[in-house]
């Protein structure tokens, strides 16, 4: 059929700022979908308010717009554009759901505008529940018995006669949002009251509770002639029950005989052709374990995270394929990349197992709930690919950086058996660690198959694990046996640790095989690799045969998404490639994580698809002997290698190790900053909670709290007296502390963000930023501004040149991120980290300085005056940007919403305007704050210290015609000031308090801060947990509420603000 | 893994020596090495009669995880000779096992090796093409050079004599539309289950009978049944089937069928480097271009250019190597398919296939 002839210009829909349930999966999607539009000669168009992505690329699209998400803004970029078509199944939920809004109002009829990659009848009958029972009871596919309602009363009644072992699923909300399992009468109110409120047309789903079923997921892609083929089968080892973005997922289906894979296989293809998909279909089944009996949980019509997983898995571009189909091929007329020579119409195989391991947040927030159930808490994941499942998951959990390398985990030695047998039935992130701690105790496969039906093939096989340690334990290492343990995915250390031998000669480098779509069977032209123990090195054989005589440099990626290190660094490593391409090496990335542009099999020239370990990557640098490496563009996971690949000699290019080093041990940048004469918040070290309260003393509260050696101010805080300091270091110790602990005089003032690029000699500074919040709110949850707005010139000065000096000094070669505190008109040092940073993405974007591309040709050996760019500041663009930080704290209980110095958000958006209240207002608009609808109300309950502080903030909100509600102390301060405020009881106080006031749903805004604790009983951190859970928008910091207030006072709309494409600025 | 297992070797006619370790049965084998890339279903490759006289590697490295069962045999024997995978599972996990692999292997005098590099062996068969080769659990080192002249002179020989029926069965179903013949090289349970689920009264008979005896059952059509070894060596069987269709009789072809049926008609076929077999292979059919997924095993195809456009058209082809999958009749009604259409896995897709042929069978009936 071909490209259809009506199509000329698409618009394509992004997904949105990175939140848990939709993450950098859609990304990868996006920039395949842009790029498979390219191929075909397509203008295209792209809107997407996140600008950490690679799609928003100016190589992506030929028009960008990185605005908000909203179904106005949409249309009018519809109506300046005029595309022919708009693609919808690439940006997610959110791209799917604003297409379909677009096509049911009859807009994209009205402006001529083709929907594309899928039809709302086929939308409406996966997603609407009703629908989409209707039409498998039409096909003979069994569901599970259900009922959808739209009251409490109703939800009531029908889960009494399933005795309330009922799951509840609101319609239309993101990864099951607001969802959950019940047991009894109390907790289906509970959930069934939240569902209905999340849901954006107030229906939930409530259903037979089927957990313990086998969960298997089938990725289908049908075309519009209706050829149909499944392109991967996954199995999670977590039953049904738990979120299958939180499940340990395996690739392909294990434990299906032919019988029930075929059943399943067959029922997923019937599924997909009755809804009539064209492109990519995931569907999920629930198989009882012990008979046929199946039923399908879910269909979701669009790519998603699991169909990103199975592209990688398998090797088949699901999104590139997905894309092409909705402009008019078919599968028959799309050549499958891998082999070049074979068509995208054929069902991939596989000759290895791919793991999947999610990668959870709880690390940092102590204090969430770490219960896993029907609602996504993963920020991202890692896959892993081995000869067997052994190998496979022992690469995966070294992978996910949670420091270790078997599946013991430590802090489970000293529990009793009969704790361990108890907490088997906890469904947490820990279980399968828990599942090993009872393997270890003897505990019966049975017993733990009974408690947590993960299916006994995967305890049989972890049954393996255990015993190959025992094995090392007792025995002597011989060759054999060491081999045996390699090929079961153990380490050299693990192996030496566990026998107390060394290796020595029997040291062996992992071998690599090809991910290739057909297992071999026809030859492939890609190379993406992944490790295991074999004779046959197919890398090795490869290298010999296509020698292209360029030198190899090999690029280190950043792992999974986690808060804190998110998909900025994606952007930055894929950069890095494309830059060291066009300059004529050959570019390699070593990575884990299937959801990114990384580890898209053409984005490198080779691809392998390992853990960032020392010993991985060896084994990489072994087979490739590359010319040199790059750790700067990946996150401090990649950073933290460099100590390693210093002391194997290979060729860091770029800031050298001791440089990493001086910059991150506070003895050696002390030092520096002398020599540099720029001063720093005094601080101290401490290793004891004793040390830490005298340091406290001596410098004086407020402080700030960290390990050394951070990521995203992991386990960060600022303690306003000696209690904090108490409740930080109980925790912080509780852990083996290998590194000290650093405490800061914390200095309240004006945060700046600075990313420079240095050659040794000069250096560019492609914009300045200023936070928005004051400094103690992470940089990475700050509202932004690009370029600085409040600094005088002497200041600037002082950045500019103390930014110079610091990275002169610090022998930066390529980029630099320094954050400044600006306090009492004294610029004050905070951090220096000689990396690519959070905000190289967005600042590369507005200003049009290509920054890894500059930094890349720099590590190359290129001068900055060379490379056209100049020195220096580099002169500020007429724009304004400016990143606004967007947080997933629905999905995540228990956890203090209060900002602080320990980084919460998971995504950002930024907002473009030619003035800075322009760009403000797009920004929180793109964030989801709502800013055109007025009050009615806004309540108030702030910490003594700021009731000053409040006051013209309060009246603004007044003025702006908000009714104001306080808690006592708040409100008599307002009242005192002539700003009206009724008192509301707190929420410990008898009803009715802050609680009924949030169930009437007047309130619009909390404006809520409080000096202490974390702890999820504290009174404030349950308000605030309240008011998150009915989407009211919570504001903990001053700044953010003031400048919120600031938007409202202006009295726009959207439509008040010019849309800008940054393909023009 | 926790008995001590007993080495074993994997010699290739080529030379290549790989060491592995025994798994099922000891002894030796010699046979055709071919790959198959299929993730389930060993149960039912083992027992398939298409794979007489061959050692099978798995390209899958996990083999036997969902146990082994009654129900799953494809047939009352296991065909295969020889059994190559990487790793086999001690402790399967499903709730219709009723074994493991190993003892399923044992039993059936299936000589297994296990660790081995299986992606390296089918890179090997893919680029140097099918060859024979030896599995030994004694060492074949000190006889080398006697071994590889053993291998070199191997060939698959009197497959369809060996798997086929020895006599005559039928088979009713609860309501009987038509009869059919099911001309039997080495069919499979799941084939006859197919024909009876779709009415057929089924007689299975010999593949050696000859065609007057068929005809003298007078059915309302005849399935030529798949089978192993080497098309060509079944000149003689192609000679009867040609009577079936000079008797106008409606025939269906699969696998070694469709292969006879065309060597019926003057067609050739070759051997093909290295086969079609796995679950994955896509089929187009020319006349609506749409492609279908199907399972295949066979290492024979018929040249297409050797089919006389006045006698049948090529409907099917393989969209990967284009390869002839499927051909009409034009002067009786005759249809055959290179693969099999009866697997469970693709009935969405192939259930036309036999409407299709059913179809015409009935209305010559009428």
């Amino acid at each position: 059929m071909a490209l259809r002839s009506d199509l000329k210009k698409v618009l394509v829909i992004g997904s949105g700022p990175i939140v848990i349930g939709q993450a950098a999966e859609f990304d990868y999607a996006g920039t395949q979908a842009c790029r498979a539009l390219k191929e075909e000669g397509l203008e295209v168009v792209l809107i997407n308010s996140n600008p950490a992505t690679i799609m928003t690329d100016k190589a992506m699209a030929d028009k960008i717009y990185i605005e908000p998400l909203t179904l106005d803004v949409v249309k009018r970029v519809i109506e300046m554009e005029r595309p022919d078509g708009v693609l919808s199944t690439l940006g997610g939920q959110t791209g799917l759901t604003l297409s379909m809004q677009l096509a049911r109002e009859g807009f994209l009829d009205k402006m001529n505008v083709k929907l594309l990659g899928a039809n709302p009848q086929t939308i409406d009958k996966a997603e609407d529940r009703q629908m989409f029972k209707d039409m498998l009871d039409e096909i003979h596919e069994p569901v599970i018995p259900s009922k959808v309602v739209e009251s409490l009363e109703d939800a009531i009644e029908f889960a009494a006669t399933m005795d309330y072992q009922v799951i509840i699923r609101p319609a239309f909300t993101l990864g099951g949002t607001g969802g959950g399992i019940c047991h009894n009468r109390e907790g289906l109110v509970e959930i069934a009251r939240t569902g209905l409120q999340l849901s954006p047309i107030h229906q939930v789903l409530v259903e037979r509770c089927i957990s313990g079923w086998k969960e298997i997921e089938f990725e289908v892609i049908r075309d519009s002639k209706g050829n149909l083929i499944t392109v991967c089968s996954m199995e999670n080892v977590d039953p049904v029950g738990v979120h299958t973005g939180d499940s340990i997922v395996v690739a392909p289906a294990v434990t299906l005989s032919p019988a029930e894979f075929g059943m399943l296989r067959n029922a997923a293809l019937n599924i997909v052709q009755a809804l009539g998909v064209e492109g990519g279909c995931n569907v999920q089944f629930a198989l009882e374990p012990n008979s046929m009996e199946y039923a399908v949980i879910e269909v979701n019509p669009r790519v998603s995270r699991s169909s990103a997983l199975a592209s990688k898995a398998t090797g088949y571009p699901i999104a590139k394929v997905a894309s092409k189909i909705a402009i008019g091929f078919t599968l028959d007329e799309i050549v499958n990349a891998v082999t070049g020579t074979t068509y995208a119409c054929f069902e991939p195989t596989v000759d290895y197992l791919v793991v999947k391991f999610p990668k959870w947040p709880f690390d940092k927030f102590v204090y969430a709930k770490r219960t896993l159930g029907t609602q996504m808490k993963a920020t991202g994941e890692v896959m892993s690919i081995g000869s067997s499942f052994e190998q496979a998951i022992m690469k995966a959990v070294r992978s996910i950086e949670l420091g270790l390398d078997t599946m013991s985990l430590p802090e489970f030695a000293n529990l009793s058996d009969r704790e361990v047998e108890e907490r088997l039935d906890n469904c947490d992130d820990q279980r399968i660690f828990m599942v090993f701690e009872a393997i270890k105790r003897g505990i019966s496969v049975d017993k733990i198959f009974e408690c947590t039906k993960v299916d006994r093939w995967f305890l049989n096989k972890l049954g393996n694990l255990w015993r190959m340690e025992q094995t090392l334990t007792q025995e002597t290492l011989t060759p054999e046996l060491y081999l045996r343990a390699k090929k079961l995915g153990f380490l050299d250390k693990t192996i030496e640790r566990l026998s107390r031998q060394k290796i020595g000669g029997m040291k062996r480098y992992a071998s690599y095989k090809m991910v290739d779509t057909c297992a071999a069977e026809v030859e492939a032209q890609t190379p993406y690799f992944y490790s295991t123990f074999d004779e046959e090195n197919e890398a090795e054989l490869f290298l010999e045969k296509n020698n292209s005589g360029k030198k190899k440099i090999l690029v280190f990626g950043s792992g999974p998404i986690r808060i804190g290190q998110g998909i900025e660094f994606d952007y930055c490593s894929v950069h890095c490639v494309w830059a060291l391409k066009q300059e004529g090496y050959e570019a390699i990335i070593v990575n884990n994580n299937p959801e990114t542009v990384s580890t898209d099999f053409d984005t490198s020239d080779r691809l392998y698809f390992d853990p960032l370990t020392p010993e991985d990557v060896q084994s990489v640098l072994e087979s490739e002997k590359p010319w040199g490496v790059v750790v700067q563009f990946g996150g401090q996971t990649a950073i933290k290698l460099t100590k390693y690949l210093k002391s194997i000699g290979a060729n860091i290019l770029g800031t050298p190790a001791e440089s990493i080093d001086a910059a991150e041990d506070r003895e050696l940048f002390d030092e520096l900053l002398e020599r540099c004469n720029i001063p720093r918040p005094k601080g101290e070290t401490v290793f004891t909670t004793e040390e830490a309260k005298a340091a406290a003393g001596r410098l004086g509260y407020p402080v700030l709290l960290r390990p050394s050696y951070v990521l995203g101010g992991q386990n960060m805080i600022i303690a306003y007296s000696e209690s904090d300091v108490q409740e930080y270091m109980d925790i912080i110790t509780s852990h083996e502390l290998e590194n000290p602990v650093l405490i800061d005089k914390y200095l309240m003032g004006t945060e700046v963000e600075v990313d420079a690029i240095c050659d040794g000699q000069d250096y560019l500074i492609p914009g300045i930023m200023e936070h928005i919040e004051r400094a103690g709110v992470h940089s990475g949850d700050s509202i932004s501004v690009y370029p600085a707005q409040t600094l005088s010139p002497k200041i600037r000065e002082t950045i500019i040149r103390y930014t110079g000096m610091l990275a002169k000094e610090l022998g930066v070669i390529g980029l630099v991120n320094i954050q400044y505190v600006v306090y009492n008109n004294e610029v004050y040092v905070i951090e220096v980290n000689p990396r690519s940073s959070r905000t190289v993405p967005y600042i590369s974007k507005v200003t049009n300085v290509p920054m890894v591309d500059l930094a890349t040709k720099i590590m190359l050996g290129a001068k900055l005056k060379d490379l056209g760019f100049g020195t220096g500041l580099y002169p500020e663009g007429e724009y304004v940007a400016v990143k606004v930080p967007v947080f997933s704290f629905q999905k995540l209980h228990d956890v203090d919403i209060h900002l602080g110095p320990e980084m919460k958000s998971t995504g950002e958006v930024l907002g473009i305007g030619k003035t800075f209240e322009a760009a403000l207002y797009k920004g929180l608009i793109a964030a989801g704050y709502e800013l055109d609808k007025v009050g009615p109300a806004v309540l108030i309950t702030v910490k003594d210290s700021d009731k000053q502080e409040i006051i013209p903030i309060a009246e603004k909100f007044e003025k702006v015609g908000y009714d104001i509600y306080a808690t006592s102390g708040t409100a008599s301060v307002l009242n005192q000031n002539m700003v009206a405020a009724n008192t509301v009881r707190k929420i410990e106080d008898p009803a009715p308090n802050i609680l009924d006031l949030f169930d009437s749903g007047k309130v619009d805004f909390v404006i809520s801060t409080s000096e202490t604790g974390r702890k999820p009983a504290i009174h404030s951190v349950k308000m605030r947990r309240k008011a998150i859970e009915r989407s009211i928008a919570c504001l903990t910091s001053l700044d953010t509420a003031n400048a919120l207030v600031n938007c409202l006072l202006l009295d726009k709309t959207m439509n008040d603000f010019e849309l800008i494409d940054i393909t023009q600025i | 893994m926790e008995q001590a297992q007993k080495k074993a070797w994997l010699l290739l006619e080529d030379g290549t020596l790989l060491e592995g370790l025994s798994a099922g049965a000891e002894g030796e084998a010699v046979g055709e090495v071919v790959f198959n890339t299929q993730v389930v279903g060993y149960q039912q490759l083992l027992t398939d009669p298409c794979y007489y006289g061959q050692l099978v590697v798995q390209t899958f490295p996990l083999i036997g995880n969902y146990g082994v069962n009654e129900e799953d045999n494809a047939s009352e024997n296991c065909w295969v000779k020889g059994y190559i995978i990487r790793e086999w599972c001690e402790q399967p996990s499903n709730f219709r096992s009723k074994g493991g692999i190993w003892d399923y292997l044992e039993q059936n005098q299936v000589v297994g090796i296990c660790d081995i590099d299986t992606r390296a062996l089918t890179r090997r068969l893919r680029i140097h093409g099918t060859m024979n080769g030896l599995i030994t659990t004694a060492d074949p080192r000190p006889d080398m050079a006697e071994q590889l002249e053993r291998l070199k002179g191997y060939q698959v020989k009197g497959a369809v004599a060996e798997c086929c029926s020895k006599e005559k069965k039928v088979f009713t179903p609860e309501t009987v539309k038509r009869s059919a013949v099911l001309y039997d090289f080495g069919y499979t349970k799941e084939l006859l289950q197919a024909l009876l689920d779709r009415g057929c009264k089924v007689t299975v008979v010999p593949g050696s009978l000859p065609a007057a005896e068929v005809l003298a059952e007078n059915p309302d059509c005849v399935i030529l049944s798949p089978g192993g070894g080497n098309p060509a060596d079944c000149a003689s069987l192609a000679a009867e089937i040609r009577k079936l269709a000079e008797a106008k009789l409606p025939v269906l072809g699969l696998g070694l069928g469709h292969q006879l049926l065309a060597m019926a008609h003057g067609c050739k076929t070759e051997k093909m480097n290295h086969g079609h077999r796995g679950s994955n292979q896509p089929v187009t059919d020319l006349r609506t271009g749409k492609t279908f997924i199907t399972a295949q095993n066979h290492g024979y195809a018929v040249t297409s250019q050797s089919v006389d456009e006045g006698v049948a058209e090529i409907t099917h082809v393989n969209a990967n190597d284009h390869s002839c999958e499927g051909l009409v009749y034009k002067d009786f009604p005759g249809v055959s398919y290179q693969f099999a259409p009866d697997t469970a896995e693709g009935s969405l897709v192939t259930e036309n296939l036999y409407t299709g042929f059913f179809e015409m069978a009935d209305a010559v009936k009428k």
